[in-house]
């Protein structure tokens, strides 16, 4: 059985999955953090497993082979069953199942900064950014690198913008909350969805900053099939691989001179955007992953993702 | 200079704020000039949290919590919180300043686990652990501090406890935590906290712990 976390009928990647699965005949339920009946049946215990139920399904977790992971709740909401949600979610960073992906392995990329050292530490080149409340600060790194964009430092999604560093007024709100700037690299970008040991490469065309937000009068951006060297690709791989993740959606800028610059592994990618724009299709290698992937021969506990930068002195 | 990060209601500050040798950063010290984290520099404090002084830091919060953030407009609190949770999380990973756990995406103080990861953890490990403590459960709880643990149990099973608790303590990779023991069962494990209410010993052990380094030990 195959457990699939999400809300089905409002999130198009959870919702291709299940379609897939459809398709093959393959058997899964649907764990919705919203569904207002789901609870905790009977609760972990060293010698036993969880049991949750939904409105829809009794779900033993030790019956679980493999399960897809897109755990937020509706906009506006909050998950109804914390308990339930909360024993699903532990249960995916210790079961032996396929999961994809572990929230443990998930959680660098709620820092983005944190998350740049690790891209860092695979060779690849990332733009130069900084944190910081000094406006000083922002303002010498915007006057050093040309032309920057700021960006979200967490999770929380928001439109990049490019700089105006005439507009000092807002460059002094800084002082109120730490703010990402990151030197503005031109070029195409990249998306490259890494599938267990596979990679998909997608070069995006756009005239926008942003090419995820376009204004209503503004063109649509254009995806076209990539083809990625055999070094960067084994990288890319081999960083997945290394972040604990089965599936990732890796956003990179290729320059003029043909540099490929890193700028975020997404753990847990709305690929549908992708398959729309490009005709491509990604659901059915997911599906691959969910229905023939070995499952870890040792995972009895969540891996956490320390990057190898970080300085400890233990 | 230690520099602790707290919340304005976490009751351990009181026992650390009357050190001439502490700063206390709250979340809203986060809204101050000065703090700058680059790619491949060393991160900056601001000058009124001790800047370059700074030699360890002691971190008493999971994240930032919206809550913990007046001065910020009520519409933007959550994001704000977010924001800097994230800044901190990168912060405290590249920042040299010498401290008893390592951050990890989810958790400013240590591995993000729920209540039940950590039993789960605990039980894989081979230890014992009691999921459905009795109702009555009172505290009884050893807490790591380096190489030295503190009981606050029974006279009885201390030294299997301080074991248990360095176990537990070095396979999080952690020098600094609290493991809670039940009643009855005085060796079998109710849970696992980073944020131990401090008190005079724990802070004094804490501190040498922090500042080891300043004074010629070995890491």
């Amino acid at each position: 059985m195959i457990l699939l976390v999400g809300c089905a009928d409002d999130d198009a990647p959870l919702a291709a999955i299940a379609a897939e699965l459809l398709a093959r005949d393959e058997p899964y339920v649907v764990f919705d953090p919203d569904d207002p009946l789901a609870t905790v049946g009977r609760a972990w215990h060293p010698d036993r497993e969880a049991v949750v139920t939904t409105s829809t399904a009794t779900i033993c977790l030790d019956e679980i082979c493999a399960a897809y992971l897109r755990p937020a709740s509706r906009p506006g909401r909050a998950a109804q069953n914390c308990r339930a949600l909360s024993t699903v979610l532990t249960w995916s960073e210790f079961t032996p199942a396929v999961v994809v992906n572990r929230p443990a392995a998930c959680a660098a990329n709620t820092s983005k900064p944190y998350q740049l050292e690790m891209i860092r530490a695979f060779g690849f080149a990332t733009p130069a950014t900084l944190t910081t409340t000094s406006p000083d600060a922002a303002r010498a790194f915007v006057q050093e690198v040309g032309r920057a964009v700021y960006k979200s430092v967490s999770a929380d999604r928001s439109m990049v913008g490019e700089v105006d560093p005439r507009d000092t007024g807002r460059l002094r709100d800084v002082v109120h909350c730490p703010t990402q700037f990151q030197q503005l690299v031109d070029g195409d970008d990249l998306r490259v969805h890494v599938v267990g040991g596979e990679a998909h490469a997608l070069r995006i065309r756009s005239m926008e900053t942003d090419y995820r937000y376009v204004p209503p009068e503004g063109a649509l951006p254009t995806a076209t099939l990539a083809e990625l060297d055999p070094d960067p690709r084994g990288r890319l791989i081999a960083m997945t691989r290394a972040m604990g993740l089965r599936f990732a959606g890796i956003d990179l800028r290729e320059s003029g001179d043909g540099t490929l610059y890193c700028l975020e592994v997404n753990p847990s990618p709305g690929f549908t955007f992708y398959e729309r724009l490009s005709g491509v299709p990604i659901a059915p290698f997911v599906a691959d992953l969910l229905t023939h992937e070995t499952p870890d021969l040792e995972p009895s506990r969540e891996k956490e993702c320390v990057h190898a930068a970080q300085r400890s002195d233990m | 200079m230690i520099l602790v990060v707290a919340d304005d209601l976490d009751p351990s500050i009181e026992c650390v704020r009357d050190n001439d040798d502490v700063v206390v950063a709250t979340p809203s010290s986060l809204s101050m000039a000065g703090w700058t984290l680059r790619s491949g520099a060393p991160p900056t404090v601001p000058e009124a949290l001790g800047g370059a002084a700074v030699r360890a830091v002691l971190v008493r919060v999971v994240r930032i919590r919206a809550e913990s953030l007046p001065h910020v407009h009520p519409e933007d609190r959550a994001y704000v919180a977010a924001e800097m949770t994230a800044f901190l999380t990168a912060f405290l990973a590249q920042w040299p300043a010498r401290r008893v756990n390592p951050v990890t995406p989810g958790n400013l103080m240590g591995l993000a686990r729920s209540p039940e990861g950590w039993l789960r953890a605990v039980a894989m490990d081979g230890l014992a652990t009691c999921v459905d403590p009795p109702a009555a459960e009172g505290s009884s709880s050893a807490v790591v501090v380096g190489a030295k643990v503190f009981d606050y149990g029974p006279i009885v099973d201390r030294e299997e406890r301080a074991a248990i608790t360095r176990r537990i303590a070095g396979a999080a990779g952690s020098r600094h935590l609290a493991v809670q023991f039940c009643v009855e069962h005085s060796t079998a494990v109710t849970g696992v906290s980073y944020q131990p209410r401090l008190d005079e010993r724990l802070w004094l052990a804490l501190k040498d712990e922090l500042l080891r380094c300043e004074q010629g030990a070995v890491p």
